[in-house]
């Protein structure tokens, strides 16, 4: 588990290839080096971004975020963002991300995708 | 004909004003006529009026704008006399308010008296826009604490203010003024057409200022270069990706508005939609058009459309008016934004004084330092609009 003051991030192996990222808190300019630091050792193409417990995200937030998605595109993956919801859901939609990677409401249903692919 | 003189004296001399002698030389063009002048130049945060100093007189305190009959002369745009034999007169660089001229007699004066001041101001207010780069004297008199090196950066970077031209006005606010990073604006009106640009980059300091002034260098070169908005957005995210080591991603709308017709088109990279207002009421969002923010190529994307009618508004907005917060963290938003815009409807305010309002409505929601930039564009589809913000004795309706 990776925290600082606003944010907690843990990840949890779905298989070799997917892991999920469990945010909870606020993601901005200072925090977003924990999702980084939780998410360095995964090899795997696909991560799944959990939301649900994430109550802001500022432009850095997203930055960041597009950041991870074009470092699994250049193994062939991508990013799944599941459980954003309100003010974060707001602000990734605002943001046109939904054009880049897929915004799903659980993360059964983001794994459920990848699998698919 | 010593009205005449009085200019002549004054447009002689400015070609060798160095920025502390405009008020002393002002000054003594026009003694002569029996006239004491003061200069006041409006703060950047617009909320106060200041002096120039002038040699051998004291510097009068700064006017709030709020409360004070020079404020009400600079936010109406439009003189009024005060107490005595002195008269307050705005004092613009086109339709960009720089601030108000003040006018102290000896005795009454005839009925043309105030459009005689108003033609000095006129020169005045232009003169005092050639001048301010010549030295820092004239920027400094307008600051009331030191600017970062972001704003220093980004100031330069952005045209003035205000704009008008006869079927249409545009204009912008940014806070906060002395530590304003990644948002910016821009505008062109050419012929037919008027450009509008609002950005906001990711980040915060010099690294965001860069990245915004890197994407506008860019939208520029490719509208003067004859592009479109499709390839005003290209050029930005080619720029932004390469001279950025890392993603940085620019939030933006481009939009072009037909003065002739009233269409407008528009790509909305990432950004808050614009809010269409009609009558003093919102009629919709500008959800169409929609791309991923500059920096990031998104070739799908195609331009939203939209008919404007006469006189309607359309406001551009960064997140960071609506994502203002409060110290118990009660977001300022959409809303309030949307209410505060419509109330303003009523009140026939020049463009600039609507945005001015705004944006310290949002400063006083948050009651302390912003966290984050927050920039308005307010575009009026409106010959009355365009005559609004002209500096002309006007009634005085409420």
């Amino acid at each position: 588990m990776m925290t600082d003051h606003f944010l907690t991030a843990t990840t949890e192996a779905v298989t070799d290839e997917v892991t999920v990222l469990i945010a909870v808190g606020e993601i901005d300019r200072d925090s977003t080096r924990v999702l980084a630091e939780s998410v360095r050792e995964h090899t795997g193409r696909w991560i799944v971004a959990d939301l649900t417990g994430v109550t802001f995200c500022d432009s850095s937030g997203l930055n960041y975020l597009v950041q991870l998605h074009h470092q699994l595109a250049g193994r062939g993956g991508s990013l799944a963002v599941a459980g954003a919801r309100d003010f974060v859901l707001r602000t990734l939609r605002v943001a046109s991300l939904d054009r880049l990677f897929p915004l799903h409401t659980t993360v059964d249903e983001a794994v459920t995708a990848l699998s698919a692919c | 004909m010593r009205w005449f003189e009085a200019l002549q004296a004054v447009l002689g001399d400015s070609h060798l004003w160095q920025p502390g002698d405009v008020a002393g030389r002002v000054g003594a063009a026009v003694s002569p006529l029996g006239l004491r002048t003061t200069i006041w130049l409006i703060d950047y945060e617009q909320v106060a009026l200041r002096a120039l100093p002038e040699p051998g007189r004291d510097t009068p305190e700064p006017l709030p704008i709020s409360g004070s009959l020079a404020g009400r002369v600079f936010t109406r745009v439009s003189p009024l006399r005060g107490d005595g034999f002195r008269w307050w007169v705005p004092m613009v660089n086109g339709t960009d308010r720089i601030g108000v001229m003040e006018f102290e007699a000896e005795d009454d004066q005839d009925a043309d008296f105030v459009s005689k001041c108003e033609l000095l101001a006129g020169l005045i207010g232009h003169l005092i826009t050639t001048a301010t780069p010549r030295g820092d004297h004239l920027d400094l008199v307008r600051r009331s604490q030191p600017m970062s090196t972001a704003s220093e950066l980004l100031w330069r970077m952005l045209p003035p203010l205000t704009v008008s031209c006869p079927r249409a006005v545009i204009s912008a606010v940014l806070q906060p003024c002395y530590e304003v990073g990644g948002d910016g604006f821009d505008y062109a009106l050419d012929g037919d057409t008027a450009y509008v640009a609002i950005l906001d980059a990711v980040g915060k300091g010099v690294t965001a200022g860069v990245a915004c002034a890197v994407a506008l260098a860019a939208i520029r070169a490719a509208r003067r270069a004859g592009g479109g908005l499709a390839e005003q957005a290209r050029a930005a995210d080619e720029a932004l990706i390469e001279h950025f080591a890392e993603l940085r991603f620019v939030t933006a709308v481009l939009a072009e508005l037909r003065l002739d017709t009233g269409r407008i088109r528009y790509l909305n990279a990432g950004h808050p939609a614009p809010l269409l207002l009609r009558s003093g009421r919102l009629v919709r969002e500008l959800d169409a058009g929609r791309r991923l923010p500059l920096g990031l190529a998104d070739p799908r994307a195609q331009p939203g459309e939209e008919a404007l009618e006469p006189d309607d508004r359309l406001l551009l907005y960064t997140d960071g008016v609506t994502e203002a917060r409060t110290p118990e963290g009660e977001f300022f938003g959409v809303d309030r934004l949307v209410n505060l815009v419509e109330r303003s409807a009523a009140t026939r305010l020049p463009a600039p004084e609507t945005l001015r309002r705004l944006s310290h409505a949002v400063l006083d929601h948050q009651g302390g330092p912003p966290d984050d930039d927050a920039t308005l564009l307010l575009v009026q589809w409106s010959a009355q609009a365009a005559l609004d913000t002209v500096p002309t004795t006007k009634a005085d309706d409420d």
